[in-house]
């Protein structure tokens, strides 16, 4: 059998503009700042991988477009219209927002839920839906994961209510790589 | 009493019995290093070493992920000569599962392994080809001395083994590098002139027996042959695809001559390339084993074994194109 050849292309002007409004709307408008100067590309498959790539590669990837694998950083994926931050886009984003989520523990990076028992504290106010960043010990990076509840909410829940729940399309955790190398 | 030289010979054979050698690979190691170094080998390759590290300056400073790695009873030791790479002397965690791991600020990577990037020596502005390059230690490496500036353009021929490229460029934070699906030995037909490259050739692995067992029953001499040619094949692409003056450094984990001597004597026959002396440790390359006569320009490669540096067993070459 022939293995469909995946194309790797520039991002749409169309594309450009739902990832820079996704990342806008949920870190704020100097969370874009990560992406100066970096060109973003696309990786057409099951899911549309979106990478930023430094304008120097960029000039290279537009002599070499078939084979390509990947190039830069992935950023996220495409289902249909809709735009998701993955791992290394939220750790690209991390020192531009207040979208941030302090945990206690390291279970998250196990692909385990974040319960309101382990949250250390956060940076900013959310809303049910909304994207936060995830950081644990020494500040380090844990990944990305969407809110179940509103941050208004968390002082009248339980603490055994899950506040970040893993997520089925893609690994939003750092562990994913150790899972990936096995 | 004194040994007599057919009892030693003896000795060294029993030796690679009782550790599961095939019998045509102690021959060769008697031949190349002598019987009292090819017992060193094998005793040093059922050892247990302490495990190796590539600091990455790419996601936090050295002395940052040595103070975090401290914090947590990780005991790392300096390398002479590789300011990058720290030796763990003692640990209390996974070191190879750790969130400062997961976030990229290390690479469990062999010392012998850590030295065909630094040779090569890329500069922020080169464009640098990387062939058959995953899993990507020497990748991220290379991009790491780049300091995530000029270009790498990483080949791999694999599906599969591009996917864990592409996670291990993605932890360690490196966003110079194009990863290409591509048989290496295809490459210049992207028409593209690199200023340096890079061949970690596919090989028989016979300088990592001791992360890898099988390797003692798992290639024949037939298989090494067949190593030779993909290796000579790669070799000669890459040399056509970098620029005149440019630089490129052949290695492999292989300790066998076919894969090393004797690739880069064919090399030295078609006069495109010229050998370049390394300051390295090891020991030169040999210029005679079994029928072949070697180049002797090949004194200038290093071999580097096992035993005597204490790491993975390693052949480097470095190249400049002249014609």
């Amino acid at each position: 059998m022939i293995e469909k050849q995946l194309s790797f292309r520039r991002a749409s002007p169309e594309e450009e503009k739902n990832v820079y409004r996704f990342i806008e709307n949920q870190f704020g408008s100097l969370s874009l700042n990560a992406l100066e100067k970096q060109i973003l590309w696309i990786r057409e498959g099951k899911l549309k991988e979106v990478y930023a790539v430094p304008q120097k590669v960029s000039e290279l990837l537009d002599k070499v477009e078939h084979d390509v694998y990947a190039a830069g950083t992935p950023l996220g994926t495409f289902s249909d219209t809709e735009f998701l931050l993955e791992i290394e886009g939220a750790a690209l984003i991390l020192p531009l927002t207040k979208r941030i989520l302090h945990v206690k523990t390291n279970q998250f990076l196990y692909g385990k839920p974040i319960f309101i028992t382990n949250i250390k504290n956060i940076e900013s106010d959310f809303k049910k839906d909304d994207f936060l960043i995830i950081t644990g010990e020494n500040n380090l990076h844990y990944g990305i994961g969407r809110a179940k509840i509103d941050s208004s909410e968390l002082d009248c829940s339980k603490p055994s209510c899950v506040l970040i729940s893993e997520y089925k399309r893609k690994p939003m955790d750092r562990g994913w790589y150790l899972r990936e190398e096995n | 009493m004194r040994m007599t030289s057919s009892s030693s010979h003896n000795d060294v054979y029993d030796i690679g019995k009782q550790f599961g050698y095939q019998r045509y690979m102690i021959k060769r190691y008697i031949e190349i290093i002598g019987e009292e170094e090819t017992k060193q080998l094998l005793y040093f390759n059922e050892s247990e070493p302490h495990k190796v590290i590539r600091l990455n300056s790419l996601r936090a400073s050295t002395s940052q992920t040595k103070q975090l790695l401290e914090k947590k009873g990780v005991k790392l030791e300096d390398i002479e000569g590789l300011p990058e790479g720290k030796r763990v002397i003692k640990s209390s965690v996974p070191i190879g599962a750790t969130p400062e791991y997961l976030n990229g600020y290390y690479m469990l990577q062999g010392k012998n392994s850590m030295y065909p990037s630094r040779i090569l020596n890329p500069k922020e502005e080169d464009l640098v080809g990387d062939f058959t390059a995953a899993p990507g230690g020497k990748t991220t490496h290379l991009a790491q001395l780049m300091q995530n500036k000029g270009t790498v353009l990483a080949s791999e021929i694999s599906s599969n083994r591009c996917r864990i490229l592409r996670s291990n460029l993605a932890r360690m934070g490196v966003k110079n590098t194009i990863i290409m699906n591509m048989d290496s030995r295809n490459i210049s037909s992207l028409n593209l002139v690199f200023d340096k490259v890079l061949l970690d050739a596919p090989c028989s692995g016979s300088g990592i027996i001791i992360k890898d067992k099988s390797r003692k029953q798992s290639k024949s001499i037939d298989d090494i042959m067949n190593y030779h040619s993909n290796q000579v094949s790669l070799l000669t692409e890459a040399i056509k695809t970098v620029k005149l003056g440019g630089e490129i450094v052949y290695c492999t984990c292989s300790l066998e001559p076919e894969e090393n001597e004797l690739v880069i004597s064919k090399m030295l026959e078609q006069e495109t390339v010229q050998l370049i002396e390394m300051d390295l440790e090891g020991e030169p390359g040999i210029i005679e084993f079994e029928e072949y006569k070697i180049n002797p320009q090949i004194t200038k490669t290093r071999r580097l074994y096992p035993h005597k540096t204490g790491g993975e067993g390693f052949f480097i070459a470095k190249m400049v194109k002249v014609e």
